[in-house]
């Protein structure tokens, strides 16, 4: 054993310590919040059903709304400074993500992360995902481009976009 | 991380739930009658999980037009190259010979086989192969790739007769022309004993590296940008890499190395010979096969050709009515001997040994008019 190589290593991980505890931290913060949001989103969706047939009118408004409320909430709790005016595309990034600069970052990597599943689905998937969120054809369009049927674009849709999703849970 | 690796039934039910979320979101958009409104709302209700998920679909949409705002190719390419996606067709075994009508009795055993056409494998052969088919042929062949997971893939048999065996982790691109037979070794190892067709000679792509069969068993290996090539028995050419311009030309092509029996070739990335072992270690380059062959009711043909990716000595069967005789049994893949002895042992069989194969014939009694 050479007690120099033990120090060198020890020096390194004290060096290295500060920025790997604020990685773990950022990391545990993130899924907890989530989760944590999660729990409470869907404990009052249940709620709200209860009180009576029909009380949810439009089931994905009801979601944000109470989502929205949450962060807000959870934001004073924790000091922070609460949701911007940036609207949805914010309050689903602060589901997932601790704080505003935090955001701002994954949001970045995440797009690149999502664009390169994208350059790996098949051919055709890749190919009407991007005519679609790129190209902003519609499924027709696209449908006739492709000589496909437009329930097939669809399919091909739904199919490229759970693909990319399992794919961003493998980043996480 | 490596849970869906792990569980396959986990990671195919996680990608039914994404597909689930991923159609309530797009159905969402389209907008909801008040029945697919009430179904949507029990869906979320069923658990936390499907609430996360939709809003992680949610997310994810998101960031979908700018991700697909990355994707460099245009629309004609991105047209084009969907296209190439109908070339892949599902692995099917090629049908029974009509000799084959069995009598009511169990439907022979079929090879476990991965089969995920792999896009991106495709896009490689696209570009490995197309350019030169396509000129020479004037129209395109369908082509198939077939891809093992990450076990063993089984053995499979080509339209044309020949017999591949894929490594795990392994890829082959195959194209069979009018004129010639083209495979690719994308990825990993192949054994591969060709099926027997003078008028459409094979060819294999190993990286840069262009081998021409001719009737014979061979492993192929990517390693790095080369590859090796170990004969098991026969004979196969590498072709000089100029060859593949002459080729285009109409030119015959220039054999770089006429590879024989129990010869081990190195290419480098160029295509050109690196290293020729004189005597390969057979049992090395043949460990990845399974150690155990099992049969079920398949002919005698069909079984004898599988144990010859093993051995340097190829059991031959000359007597047409023995190759069709339908057998069942399971020996251990490297003791040919075993398997001889038993053929041995069935009605109007008789063993000759020989001239580096091993010869089975009908009994000359049993041929002769009585």
């Amino acid at each position: 054993m050479k007690p120099d190589r033990a120090r060198g290593l020890s020096r390194l991980f004290a060096e290295q310590h500060d920025p790997l505890k604020r990685y773990f931290l950022k990391r545990t913060a993130h899924a907890w919040d989530a989760q944590d949001l999660v729990q409470e989103v869907y404990l009052r969706l249940i709620a709200a059903d209860r009180d009576g047939a029909g009380a949810i009118r439009n089931p994905e408004a009801y979601l944000y709304t109470v989502a929205a409320n949450l962060l807000k909430q959870h934001a004073t709790m924790k000091q922070r400074t609460p949701l911007g005016s940036d609207g949805l595309e914010d309050l689903l990034d602060r589901l997932a993500t601790p704080c505003e600069a935090a955001a701002g970052v994954d949001r970045e990597l995440r797009r690149r992360r999502l664009g390169e599943l994208i350059g790996r689905l098949s051919p055709k998937c890749r190919a009407v995902l991007t005519l679609h969120y790129r190209d902003e054809l519609g499924y027709r369009e696209i449908g006739e481009r492709l000589q496909i049927s437009t329930h097939m674009v669809k399919k091909y849709i739904v199919k490229g976009l759970a693909i990319c999703r399992q794919g961003m849970d493998r980043y996480a | 991380m490596l849970d869906p690796q792990h569980n396959p039934s986990a990671a195919r039910a996680r990608r039914r739930l994404a597909e689930q979320a991923a159609l309530w979101y797009l159905d969402q958009r389209e907008g909801l009658d008040e029945a697919q409104r009430a179904a949507f709302l029990d869906w979320l209700k069923h658990s936390p999980g499907h609430v996360a998920e939709y809003l992680a679909i949610a997310r994810l949409h998101g960031d979908l037009k700018a991700a697909a705002a990355a994707q460099t190719l245009d629309a004609g390419q991105l047209v084009a190259l969907a296209a190439t996606e109908n070339a892949i067709v599902p692995l099917r075994r090629a049908a029974a010979p009509a000799a084959a009508a069995q009598p009511a009795g169990p439907r022979p055993h079929r090879q476990p086989w991965h089969r995920i056409a792999a896009a991106a494998a495709a896009l490689a052969c696209v570009a490995a192969l197309s350019a030169g088919l396509a000129l020479r042929q004037g129209r395109m062949h369908p082509m198939a790739v077939y891809t093992s997971a990450s076990s063993p893939g089984g053995s499979l048999e080509l339209a044309d007769g020949s017999l591949v065996q894929l490594d795990r982790d392994s890829a082959i691109a195959v194209r069979l022309g009018a004129h010639r037979r083209d495979i690719a070794l994308l990825r990993g190892r192949a054994m591969i004993d060709v099926g027997h067709d003078p008028a459409r000679p094979l060819q294999v792509t190993v990286g840069a590296s262009v081998l021409r069969d001719i009737g014979t068993v061979f492993e192929v290996r990517r390693r790095g940008a080369g590859g090796t090539v170990t004969v098991i028995s026969g004979q196969v050419d590498l072709l000089a890499p100029a060859a593949a311009w002459r080729r285009l030309l109409g030119g015959a092509p220039r054999i770089a190395a006429a590879l024989r029996r129990g010869e081990q070739a190195t290419m480098d990335a160029s295509g050109r010979l690196a290293a020729l072992a004189p005597h390969a270690d057979i049992g090395r380059a043949t460990a990845w096969l399974p150690g155990e062959i099992r049969f079920r009711h398949r002919s005698v043909a069909e079984v004898a050709r599988r144990f010859n990716a093993y051995t340097m000595h190829p059991l031959v069967i000359e007597n047409p009515r023995v190759a069709a005789m339908r057998i069942s049994g399971r020996f251990h893949a490297r003791d040919a001997d075993a398997f001889v002895a038993y053929l041995a042992t069935l009605p109007g069989v008789r063993v000759r040994r020989g001239d580096g194969c091993i010869r089975i014939l009908g009994r000359a009694t049993s041929d002769a008019p009585r």
